[in-house]
């Protein structure tokens, strides 16, 4: 039944690291993070790996295999074929800490700026009543285990590093959509989304729903939305024609501000 | 005082050429598997304390390398200390418990012991083993006892237990 796979795990810590080579025993049903633990009680007992609950609703044990974001407790040695090398590598998108542990600490910052949840001011706790189908809109994003493979996938952060001040990334923007669907939320979230947290940034390119392990629907259900919600108040026909007509009225010398970002 | 936890905690660094800490750990979780396991018999409680002694030179002989920073190889040889205690705990208050109860199975005292429900068994850690004591059971009060039949106490209780002059 078992076999020797040969891996490739990448090692070192904030000043560098490497790729290092290990064949590693593998028996019928086990998963990358098993090999992983193996790894630790055979050969690096000092390779550092972040885990707790192996079956997928801990959010932890993150990684990218092969290249690809994935749960590493989630990820079965079945789907690879025996001859093949299986490479392990920390998120890319996190500074690493040591070996395959990242210090994920920018998602929470993120998570401390969206505004909370604001019920009406004169509704009791037990008075909130809400339609079911209200409920299973934001019941998916419930799902969220934060594992942030989203967020360490999102090339708006992957690739560019200055994004991180001024994008949230799909996990939190979804996280704003949640609220906004939310009957009872008073907030309009919709400046907070484009001006706090980089909605703009987003090109919808589904990689975010893509390597979900909940399979949420980020950008079909989340992110869509909010962006239409977004452009509705922002480019409302009406109003837009309304204030060309305002900024014609209010235009000084020709050339003066050139781009029109006149205030309104 | 905080010295010598540092120390102590320390201390794998500094074994040179040490046993990898996940082997101790293998082999305890295999002993308590086998020896004090759903089904236990007193000759393989002993064989399994005698294990655990050996267990602990070999935790103090357990090296770790590379560094401080988020080293698990690091952290289960310190936690090792403490599964040693709960597993020596274990074996031991199982092996004094000379009857079959809830989730403790003796295939050497098949029965339950009305005795025996009179008793704890008070673990304590001392002198890098456990110590363990018989702590006798509160009696239940009287207003308390009155709510059950007599019939369902006795399946449990001594005769000296049961309501007085009812019986």
């Amino acid at each position: 039944m078992g076999y020797t796979a040969k891996f490739k795990v990448w090692r070192g810590d904030d000043e560098g690291g490497a790729l290092q080579d290990f064949q590693v025993e593998v028996n019928e049903g086990e998963v990358v993070l098993d090999i992983v633990h193996r790894l630790q009680a055979t050969q690096a007992p000092d390779l550092a790996v972040r885990w707790n609950c192996k079956a997928g609703k801990c959010g932890s044990c993150s990684a990218e295999v092969n290249g690809r974001p994935r749960l590493m407790c989630m990820t079965r040695m079945s789907t690879f074929t025996q001859d093949e090398t299986i490479t392990i590598t920390p998120l890319r998108t996190f500074p690493v800490i040591r070996d395959l542990v990242t210090d994920v600490s920018y998602n929470y910052e993120k998570a401390r700026m969206v505004p909370a949840f604001a019920p009406p001011a004169d509704l009791e706790p037990g008075d909130y009543r809400m339609q079911q189908v209200d409920v299973e809109r934001s019941q998916e994003f419930r799902k969220c285990i934060e594992c942030f493979l989203c967020n360490n996938v999102c090339h708006a952060v992957r690739d560019h590093e200055e994004n991180k001040t001024t994008f949230s990334g799909p996990r939190f923007l979804m996280r704003i959509a949640e609220l906004d669907m939310h009957p009872l939320d008073t907030a309009d979230r919709r400046d907070v989304a484009v001006n706090d947290h980089g909605l703009g940034y987003c090109n919808i390119t589904k990689c975010c729903t893509e390597v979900c392990p909940e399979h949420i629907h980020i950008t079909d259900n989340a992110l869509i939305p909010l962006k239409e919600r977004v452009a509705d108040k922002k480019y409302d026909p009406i109003f837009s024609v309304a204030s060309l007509f305002r900024r014609k009225d209010k235009r000084e010398a020709p050339g003066a501000t050139p781009g029109g970002s006149t205030p309104r | 005082m905080i010295v010598d936890a540092e120390n102590e905690a320390l201390a794998p660094f500094h074994v040179e050429g040490g046993e990898n800490p996940y082997s101790v750990h293998s082999d305890l979780q295999q002993t308590m598997n086998d020896l004090v396991g759903i089904i236990r018999t007193g000759d393989e409680m002993r064989e399994a304390l005698d294990k655990i002694q050996t267990y602990k030179e070999r935790v103090a002989n357990a090296g770790v390398q590379g560094g401080r920073a988020f080293n698990p190889g690091w952290h289960l040889a310190i936690d090792l200390k403490n599964m040693l205690l709960v597993a020596e705990a274990v074996a031991k208050a199982a092996l004094e418990r000379e009857e079959s109860r809830g989730g403790h199975t003796r295939d050497d005292f098949p029965g339950m012991s009305a005795e025996w429900r009179q008793l704890n068994i008070v673990c304590r850690a001392h002198d890098g083993g456990v110590e363990i004591e018989r702590q006798p059971l509160v009696p239940m009060r009287e207003d308390l006892l009155e709510l059950f039949d007599v019939s369902e106490l006795k399946k449990y209780m001594t005769e000296a237990e049961l309501p007085k002059g009812e019986h």
